[in-house]
């Protein structure tokens, strides 16, 4: 008879080594910090694997990889900025003081906009920019409706826009 | 999501993350990662997040898999089976000093407004399926929604299921104004899979948009794949008793009103 607790650990161990990387990438990513993100991955793993383990598809359990995972290193972040003084205007990159198109920036850029937005408005953006997710897709991730999911984008948008303009950096 | 998202994306010509994640995963279709392939070879900037992604796969199995298992492997089974546990807890305990022990335990396990087929036989010999909706409001704690229960627009909703050897699940609801809309698999035209016998939270929230008045949610358990439309067409036809061979619905109510 094979010990259920045996069976237990090899299964995590399996879904630890398939998804561990997709969820490690996607920490080094948003917290550019390889220490913090192997921490973050052991914690995002244990959140994620319970919705891992029901989930029918891999596509579904990186919906919920993308979810936890942002919410994680977001709430990691905010964390860490307020410890830290804030990033001064003439730290960020310089530009031409045009609107920002997101879709333009390089990910460092993107990354100092959201984390200077709202917490409601930086899940979304992080999926929409950072991951290159559709609306549609946003929507079923979040478990919240598409006109939602674009209301916070162009307020996301509206925000950076003004940032920019005002401080004449993108 | 779905699997099939080996497209650009709207904004502009270059994979999702979704879509190389799955590529990485082995989890495309033929055509879908041969399609993907063909568009790494010919964009440097998906060649590179892809370079970088078995970069950190690279790195994760030689470094990170090895000195971070244990850790999880503890952690895992110091949770096993408490989830939900402490999720009843946190509701328990504030009902309780309201309403009582007795209150609490009708609060989480109250049948609702059930009704099943007759003709119904995936549940054969299980207990009868079961259907409990959970309310967040801001960053407060989850609590149990009754039919009186009074919610807000914003109000983030999540379900918890028995699905009691039902196959397939569907949760809808039709709200304040009568438009029937798919809230798990959310937005789908079609029902889930769905496992087990135990309880089960289903994945995602579903955050209450601002129609206001009457909301009735109702989960559709079974056997064989059903269609939205087929539901939303048995709601119309007996709101209140609604009837579909091997069937069965289970349903919550909550009043919508701003705050």
């Amino acid at each position: 008879m094979v010990d259920p607790g045996v069976q237990t650990g090899e299964r995590v161990s399996t879904l630890y080594r398939k998804f561990g990387t997709a969820i490690y990438s996607r920490c080094r990513r948003l917290l550019k910090d390889d220490a913090l993100a192997e921490d973050a991955t052991q914690e995002v793993f244990v959140r994620v694997l319970r919705h891992i383990e029901s989930a029918p598809d891999d596509a579904t359990a990186l919906a919920w990889i993308y979810r936890i995972s942002t919410n994680y290193c977001l709430n990691q972040i905010r964390d860490r900025s307020r410890q830290a003084e804030p990033t001064a205007p003439e730290e960020l990159p310089e530009g031409d003081g045009t609107t920002p198109e997101p879709d333009m920036l390089d990910r460092d850029t993107a990354m100092r906009l959201i984390k200077r937005a709202p917490e409601k408005l930086q899940e979304v953006a992080v999926l929409y920019y950072m991951d290159g997710l559709e609306q549609e897709q946003i929507a079923n991730t979040l478990g919240i409706s598409r006109r939602t999911v674009i209301n916070r984008l162009q307020e996301f948008l509206e925000r950076s826009r003004k940032f920019v303009e005002r401080e004449g950096v993108a | 999501m779905n699997s099939s998202t080996a497209t650009a994306h709207p904004r502009g010509a270059h994979l999702s993350s979704e879509t190389i994640d799955l590529l990485l995963l082995s989890a495309l279709s033929a055509p879908e990662a041969n399609e993907a392939k063909h568009h790494i070879d010919s964009c440097e900037s998906c060649r590179t997040r892809w370079r970088e992604l078995n970069d950190d796969k690279a790195r994760f199995e030689q470094f990170v898999f090895a000195r971070t298992l244990p850790k999880v492997e503890a952690r895992v089974a110091a949770s096993r089976g408490s989830f939900f546990d402490r999720f009843k807890l946190k509701l328990l305990i504030p009902t309780l000093a309201v309403a009582g022990a007795a209150a609490a335990v009708v609060l989480t396990t109250g049948p609702g407004t059930q009704t099943e087929d007759d003709s119904y036989v995936g549940m054969k010999g299980f207990a009868s399926p079961s259907f409990e909706v959970f309310a967040m409001r801001g960053a407060g704690a989850a609590f149990a929604v009754k039919d009186d229960t009074v919610l807000h627009p914003s109000d983030r909703i999540r379900f918890v299921v028995s699905p009691a050897g039902a196959k397939y699940l569907m949760v809808a609801s039709t709200d304040g104004a009568g438009v029937f809309s798919v809230y798990h698999p959310f937005g789908a035209a079609q029902s889930h899979p769905v496992e087990g016998k135990a309880k089960v939270e289903l994945p995602g929230a579903v955050e209450l948009d601002d129609t206001l008045g009457a909301e009735k949610i109702v989960a559709v358990f079974s056997d064989a794949p059903i269609t939205a439309a087929q539901v939303e067409a048995a709601l119309k036809l007996d709101a209140k008793n609604p009837k579909l061979p091997g069937v069965s619905f289970v349903f919550r109510e909550f009043r919508k009103a701003t705050p």
